[in-house]
């Protein structure tokens, strides 16, 4: 039989690894999709997915194991997406003067794929309410417990970058 | 039944519609050819989201990761060891309770069983060495216990220990 989060997150907490090790496994694919979508950088979404995993257990006793799991590792992942993605903005600046987009803003070019150039074209804001509704499955709510804003605030920018696809997707077929 | 807004879709598509509501857009979207379609192309918006990426994490992602976990954690930070740390707070309490009463009886009645054994009670305090002994011994099994099962849980990491 199939063991429960609540009951993996315990034995975690004793120090156990293969516990620990299941937990990871349910969740690693969400919390690199969401890394991975909001850095575009495979090697530093890997580093910053097991980040995510290793604050997650140092921190296992602060978490309430009757919540779902899945939006308290979505806020480290991002939190943790967001400072590399600052630090590796200041570095860039401290380079090069002429660097006109913000830190949020920045991301470093890998090979695009389709829904990568897609996500790239949207704001930041955007582009974090498509990959935790999307990658991670949150609903409104949860989302809206990660991000800090209002419920109504996550459906409307849900439903702009939504139409902002749509819109990219029809140009890219009308071009083919 | 009016045709649905471009929000009414997309809160259809994720699941955020719920009972009459959700029946009535339902059944709108089958008999409105226009909203089927638009109705559609959300879900294939939802679809191109949601595909995996091309890239992936190694194999063997999730040991590894609990691996450096567990150790991340100095042995002293476990559960285990902390609950250990409080079983021997909770020994050397029962010995100083143990060691106060016996040292009480023995000034009270052990005298005489004392005096029956030739035991001297001015140079040896019989209650006070038991209940060090005692202490000793709760320690020493407290600690091998930590030990050992700190041991099993790093080694549990590589698989070694279970079947």
């Amino acid at each position: 039989m199939q063991r429960t989060d609540a009951e993996l997150i315990r034995r975690s907490r004793e120090a156990d690894g293969d516990a620990f090790a299941e937990l990871v496994r349910r969740y690693e694919k969400r919390v690199f999709g969401i890394v991975y979508r909001m850095l575009n950088d495979h090697t530093e979404a890997t580093d910053i997915t097991q980040e995510t995993f290793i604050k997650a257990y140092t921190h296992l006793d602060q978490f309430d194991d009757e919540r779902p799991l899945m939006p308290w590792l979505a806020t480290i992942a991002l939190n943790l997406a967001r400072n590399l993605l600052t630090s590796a903005w200041a570095k860039r600046q401290a380079l090069d003067d002429n660097l006109s987009c913000s830190p949020s803003e920045f991301t470093r070019l890998e090979v695009l794929d389709e829904v990568q150039s897609v996500l790239s074209h949207l704001t930041p804001e955007q582009r974090e309410v498509i990959v935790l509704r999307h990658i991670s499955d949150l609903t409104y709510e949860e989302i809206a417990g990660v991000t800090g804003e209002k419920i109504s605030t996550v459906k409307s920018r849900l439903f702009e970058a939504r139409q902002r696809i749509k819109l990219l997707r029809t140009h890219e077929e009308a071009k083919l | 039944m009016m045709c649905l807004s471009d929000n009414e879709l997309q809160m259809l598509a994720d699941n955020a519609l719920a009972g009459q509501d959700r029946e009535r857009a339902l059944s709108h979207i089958k008999s409105c050819a226009q909203c089927g379609e638009q109705y559609a192309q959300i879900r294939s918006v939802f679809a191109f989201l949601e595909s995996e990426p091309a890239v992936g994490l190694p194999a063997g992602f999730a040991e590894a990761v609990a691996e450096r976990a567990v150790s991340s954690l100095g042995w002293l930070q476990t559960k285990r060891v902390q609950k250990s740390i409080k079983d021997i707070a909770v020994a050397m309490v029962v010995a100083i309770v143990l060691s106060v009463l016996l040292n009480w009886l023995s000034s009270n009645s052990l005298g005489v069983v004392a005096d029956t054994l030739s035991y001297d009670l001015d140079t040896v305090d019989i209650p006070f060495a038991y209940a060090m002994l005692l202490f000793t011994l709760t320690i020493g099994v407290v600690t091998i216990d930590a030990i050992m099962y700190h041991r099993f849980n790093r080694l549990s990491v590589h698989g070694r220990d279970r079947k």
